[in-house]
Formats: C-alpha cells, sequence, structure tokens
C-alpha cells in the first residue's frame, strides 16, 4: 500500500476541481458517492473522510475507520457528527465554523431564505402549476408584500444578520430576537426584543439560530400559539430546532397562513416520504418545502472546498497524516488536550446563536 | 361625528379592500358597496355624490352616469380611466381624481417588484424543482446546485420605478446594477447607465420593466436575445410582447438562458396553447405566473385608500358645491 494518506470524499457531485487538485498534493482522493452501507466498508482505509449532509457520522462510522484522523465537513452545523464521539477516538473535526471572514462572502443560505418567503408570499409554486394546466386567474394568487411589513429575525447571527439586511431594502420593519447579541452591535433601524414580544408583531418569523441542546425543538407549541394569527413561518436553519407536530398542528388550525422550510428533523432518513410535513404539503399550497438547498449554490460549494482543502493541507502535519510517521493504532478513551482544532469542535457547546451555512 | 344621511358614496371595487375605503370615508360619509355588475351599480347612484372606482370591470358610461344627478366627483384607484366617459364628466362638471402623477403613492406600490425579484431568485434557485423533487419523498440537494446572486451584474431594461427598487434590492444583495432607458426623466442614482447591446452582453440577470408601445414592441428579439450571456437568466413582468417570445423561446431550448421567469404573455389570458407553456409544463426552468405581478392584499387596499382620501378632501376642501354649506372652514376631521 502507498504511503500516501487516503481521503475518501463520500459526496463528490460536482466537487470543486481546485480543491481535489490541492488535495492529491497530499495525499490520495478518492471521489466517490456512497450510500450508508458503501460508506462503512470504504472508510476501512481513509485517513481523512469528507462528508456533505447526507450521512449520520456517528460511532458506528467511525468503529469502521480504524485510519481515520479527520473528518472534514463544509458546514458551521455539526449536528450530522457525533462530535463526543470524535474527541474520544482523537479524531479531528474540521468545518467552517468560526471562520468569520470566510464566512462573510458565503451568501448561499441567506438568499435562499428570502427566495423561499417571496415565494411563499406570492403563491409561486400554485400560480406556476395553474399556468401549466392552462389557468390565467389572478385572481386566486393575491399575494402579500414585503414593503411595510414587521418582519422578526430570531437568531441575530451571521445569516440572521444578512436576512434583516435584505428585509430594510425591501423596506420592511424588522425586529429581532437573540438572547446573546450585543445591542450595540445592532442597527439603528432594527429593534432588538424579547422573542415573546417578535411573536406577537411579527406578520413573518424567519429562524437562524444553530442547533445545540438548549435550542433543540425550542420552537414549539407555546411559540406557534405567540404567533399573531395568519403570519408566516420560515426555518432555513435545522428541522430538529421545530417541533414538527406543534407546525403542523398551527397550519392546520389556520394560525400560521403558510410555511416554507428547506430543513426536515428527518431530512436524511428513509422514513422521509412519511415526515408529516410532506404529506401535508402534498395537499397544501400553503406549505413549500426544498431539500436543504440553502447553502448548496455552485459558487458557495466551490470557495467551501476549496478553502477546507488548504484548510487541511496547512495543517497536515499537526493532524499526523503522512502515514509514514504514524504506525500507531487511534488510542481509545483518551482525553485529549488539541492545539488549533479545539476551539473548532468545542464550539459546538457554546449557546450562541449564530447562524450555520447549510 | 355624524354621518351625512342620504347623499353617499358609492364604492365599486374588490370586497376584500372595502374596509379600507369605509376606513376612510365612513366617518363622514355613508358608504354603499352594491356587486359589481351594471343592474346593482345603477340602482344606488340616485343619491351618489362620489364613486371610489377600483373595480376596472364597470364601465361608467353615459347611461350610468345620467342616473346619477347628484354626482360630483369620482375617484379612481388606476392611473388610467379609459372605461370612464370624459365628455359627460366635463358637461356635467364632475371632477374626476385617478392615481395619474401621484408619484407620492405610486412610488410606494411594490409588489410588482417584489414579484420580479422573487421570479429572478425562483430561477437562480431551481426552486420549481425543488418543490417537486419533496413533494416525491426526495431529498438529494445536489441536484438543484443554486446561483448565489452575490457579486453577479443585473440589467435592468426600464429604470423607472420599478427599476429603481430592483436596483434597492439588488444593492442589498451585493448585486452589481446595469441600466438602459433612453426615456427616463431622472436617471436613479444607484444604476449604472449603458446601452442596451452592452447591457445584455455584460448582465447575468435581465430584467424587463418598459410599458408596451410602439417603440417597446419586440424590442427583445432574436439578434439581442443572441447578445445576452450564455447563461443568463431572464426575467419579464411588464408586458408579454416586449420581448419576441419565439426568440426567447429558442434561447431556452438551445440552452443559451439558464432560466427564465415571466409574470406575461402575449395574448394572455389565452394561453393554453402557447408555446413557451408548452416548454413550460415539460421544463423546470421555465417558471410563468400569471400576471400577478401588481396584485396584492397590499396594494389594492393602500390605493382604495389613497382615492378614498382624495374624494374626501375633495368633498371636504368645500370645492363640492353640495357641501359647501355643510361643513364651513374650520372644521377638522379625525
Amino acid at each position: 500500500m502507498s504511503n500516501k494518506a487516503r481521503i475518501l470524499i463520500s459526496e463528490s457531485t460536482g466537487f470543486s476541481t481546485n480543491a481535489a487538485n490541492l488535495l492529491r498534493r497530499k495525499g490520495t482522493v478518492i471521489l466517490a458517492n456512497l450510500d450508508r452501507k458503501e460508506l462503512l466498508s470504504a472508510i476501512k482505509e481513509a485517513d481523512v473522510l469528507w462528508v456533505r449532509l447526507r450521512h449520520r457520522i456517528d460511532s458506528k462510522v467511525m468503529a469502521a475507520a480504524p485510519r481515520l484522523k479527520v473528518i472534514v465537513t463544509p458546514t458551521t452545523g455539526l449536528n450530522h457528527i457525533d462530535i463526543a464521539e470524535a474527541m474520544r477516538r482523537d479524531i479531528r473535526v474540521l468545518s467552517l465554523r468560526g471562520e468569520v471572514d470566510f464566512l462573510r462572502d458565503v451568501r448561499g443560505t441567506a438568499e435562499h431564505t428570502l427566495a423561499l418567503i417571496l415565494a411563499l408570499l406570492r403563491h409561486l409554486l400554485g400560480a406556476l402549476q395553474h399556468v401549466q394546466s392552462g389557468g390565467w386567474d389572478r385572481n386566486l394568487f393575491k399575494g402579500t408584500e414585503l414593503y411595510k411589513k414587521t418582519i422578526g429575525v430570531v437568531g441575530y447571527g451571521r445569516v440572521g444578520r444578512i436576512v434583516a439586511q435584505y428585509m430594510k431594502a425591501f423596506g420592511a420593519r424588522v425586529l429581532i430576537s437573540d438572547p446573546n447579541v450585543d445591542p450595540k452591535s445592532v442597527r439603528r433601524d432594527i429593534a432588538l426584543v424579547s422573542l415573546v414580544k417578535l411573536l406577537g408583531q411579527a406578520d413573518l418569523v424567519t429562524l437562524h439560530v444553530d442547533l445545540s441542546e438548549e435550542t433543540r425543538g425550542f420552537f414549539g407549541i407555546d411559540q406557534f400559539s405567540a404567533m399573531k394569527r395568519g403570519a408566516s413561518f420560515i426555518n432555513t436553519s435545522r428541522g430538529e430546532l421545530v417541533d414538527e407536530n406543534a407546525l403542523l398542528c398551527a397550519l392546520r388550525s389556520k394560525r400560521l397562513s403558510g410555511a416554507a422550510l428547506d430543513v426536515l428533523s428527518n431530512e436524511n432518513s428513509h422514513s422521509l416520504k412519511e415526515n408529516a410535513l410532506v404529506a401535508y404539503a402534498r395537499q397544501h399550497k400553503n406549505l413549500i418545502i426544498t431539500p436543504h438547498i440553502g447553502g448548496c449554490t455552485v459558487e458557495s460549494m466551490e470557495k467551501t472546498e476549496y478553502f477546507l482543502a488548504k484548510k487541511l493541507c496547512a495543517h497536515w502535519h499537526e493532524m499526523k497524516l503522512n502515514r509514514s510517521n504514524r504506525l500507531r493504532t487511534v488510542q481509545l478513551a483518551h482525553p485529549i488536550h488539541h492545539s488549533s482544532f479545539r476551539s473548532v469542535t468545542l464550539r459546538l457547546t457554546s449557546p450562541s446563536h449564530s447562524a450555520n451555512l447549510d | 361625528m355624524k354621518q351625512i344621511p342620504v347623499n353617499h358614496i358609492v364604492y365599486l371595487g374588490p370586497p376584500e379592500a372595502l374596509a379600507s375605503a369605509r376606513e376612510v370615508l365612513e366617518p363622514m360619509l355613508k358608504v354603499v358597496a352594491p356587486d359589481p355588475t351594471r343592474e346593482a351599480v345603477t340602482g344606488d347612484l340616485d343619491d351618489a355624490i362620489g364613486i371610489v372606482d377600483a373595480s376596472m370591470k364597470v364601465t361608467i358610461d353615459r347611461a350610468m352616469l345620467d342616473r346619477a344627478p347628484k354626482l360630483r366627483v369620482i375617484s379612481t384607484a388606476t392611473t388610467g380611466a379609459d372605461h370612464i366617459d370624459s365628455q359627460v364628466l366635463a358637461e356635467r362638471k364632475i371632477t374626476l381624481l385617478t392615481l395619474a402623477g401621484e408619484r407620492e403613492v405610486l412610488q410606494n406600490l411594490t409588489p410588482a417588484a417584489e414579484l420580479s425579484w422573487a421570479l429572478l431568485m425562483a430561477c437562480c434557485r431551481k426552486l420549481r424543482g425543488a418543490f417537486h423533487h419533496v413533494l416525491e419523498g426526495q431529498w438529494s440537494r445536489e441536484q438543484f446546485p443554486g446561483l448565489m446572486l452575490k457579486g453577479k451584474v443585473l440589467g435592468l431594461i426600464g429604470c423607472g420605478r420599478i427599476g429603481s427598487w430592483m436596483a434597492r434590492y439588488a444593492r442589498a444583495f451585493d448585486v452589481e446594477v446595469i441600466g438602459y432607458d433612453p426615456f427616463v426623466a431622472r436617471w436613479p442614482k444607484q444604476i449604472y447607465k449603458t446601452e442596451l447591446d452592452t447591457l445584455l452582453s455584460t448582465a447575468d440577470f435581465v430584467s424587463v420593466h418598459v410599458p408596451l408601445n410602439e417603440q417597446t414592441r419586440g424590442m427583445i428579439g432574436a439578434r439581442e436575445f443572441g447578445l445576452i450571456k450564455r447563461g443568463a437568466i431572464f426575467v419579464n413582468t411588464s408586458r408579454g410582447a416586449v420581448a419576441n417570445e419565439q426568440a426567447l423561446l429558442n434561447s431556452l431550448l438551445d440552452g443559451h438562458l439558464a432560466a427564465a421567469g415571466l409574470d406575461v404573455l402575449d395574448g394572455e389570458p389565452e394561453i393554453d396553447r402557447h408555446p413557451l407553456v408548452e416548454y413550460a409544463r415539460t421544463h423546470d426552468n421555465l417558471i410563468v405566473t400569471p400576471h400577478i405581478g401588481g396584485f396584492s392584499f397590499d396594494s389594492v387596499n393602500v390605493v382604495v385608500a389613497h382615492a378614498s382620501r382624495r374624494i374626501l378632501d375633495h368633498i371636504t376642501s368645500g370645492s363640492c358645491s353640495v357641501f359647501a354649506g355643510l361643513f364651513p372652514l374650520g372644521i377638522v376631521f379625525l
């Protein structure tokens, strides 16, 4: 076997050529598209696992990967990776978390949020289907505008800030709620309020909150009940933030006039077809769902992959990725004290409402 | 405050916006809202001193005006008033108030610009395909790599009111804006002025915001679509006939345009066999909506409230002889 480290890219459709070329200077790059079974087999020989969002990287995956030293994920959210298990096994996780300068230029999710909002408010899905069936009756699709509306942005992190800025351009009034934000860092034309007040006043509520133990399921019956009757609800962050049954009830009871989602709690499982929200969306045009494509733009994927490839190469030695000087097996149950990558993983427990890329 | 018991205002318009008219007028005047049919309207005209007209469905001709002997003023929630007999108005000195020239209220009507932006974003993010994909129980995000707006160039053909709003949105998204408009009186400062050919060959997104007239009919023809950058997105919410639709279709068919979003078609509303609709039935990269651009709850309410306020102002200012004695100067209406 070659001495070169093996870099397994488990989801590689459209993977950046520049990033792949950079990685090839350091190791053997395997561009693949694997289901879970194939992943469990292919990972045996991998030193680096590069993922997107298809797989949950849990203890079973890591147990099948005796050589694995690094997991690379082009996201700021890390809920698809069992971080505690990775730490226990001395596997480092390379992500976009905390990469403030880099993320400033990545707008995919914020832009997609606006695309979904406008599509929802103007009944785009129903309207285009109507035309395709030969109809042309505008009276069926009277929309609502953003102009002069009150928009509630929950979570004023990276994405929330950009979304709020877009909303100002549309002439909307913007309320934000975030327990961790410094009031001084808020634009003067944006009001920082409590979540309850935001929910009671906003015509549209959009979530831009990191998933953590504190925020899991935090948007439930009480929050939907506190919303204005007829308001809209948008989630492009993580499905697990929301009690989906409560959302469904709020749609059925007409408390919400509509919702747009780019994320579902079980989006990567085979039971997606049985997700009650997907079933509702088949019958009702006021719920629109896209398959977690917020961060998925040609430009941001290319940029992100190249950025992470550079980051990986820069820390190559530190991560002991040269096989020649690393013949030991992975140490288990060993508390670790990493230097530069410690911050990357430990940030997961921070309650910050900064937002995620994907 | 006491209402005028006999004389009233007739409201012609969508029922949803009636409350907006009442809110303005009813503290002072009785509002009658007949069904928007000729017969029903005629029956309510005997005591009408004013009409708030937001329907566009009922023609206000001589026969109808003859049934309204007390009529002093008509206020329309539209800029045009082709459906009203202007000669009768002149003969009887009935005042006509329209939205034409009401810059302030028009400037704040955003639904057409918002829909244009919605169509642009829907094309960039392949929303149509993505929606249907999920409804089929799928979840493969790789199938929908989107275009990021930031850093792209938007070309606006027509830089009036709607174009200016588009430019404002574009700036918030860090999209550069270039524009072509030989007629606009005040050039919006956030738009970089170009010639049409330069615009077409430079812009990543081309959006049309011009009225249809003899100069603009077919102005985006085969030559122009050929100049557009390969992979660009085309949006039209103005009038279908501004573009040569066959050339547009060819541009989609040969993959020159990445996608298009249209709210207008030449020949609408009879569109069932329209070639672009036929194309849209089988291709996710064309989104067609049924002329919903200017149509929102908010905008209808805004124009109805405005038209109502103008009628109230007109009547209470004393310029209306019927009321000159009833409302002496100095009465303030709250």
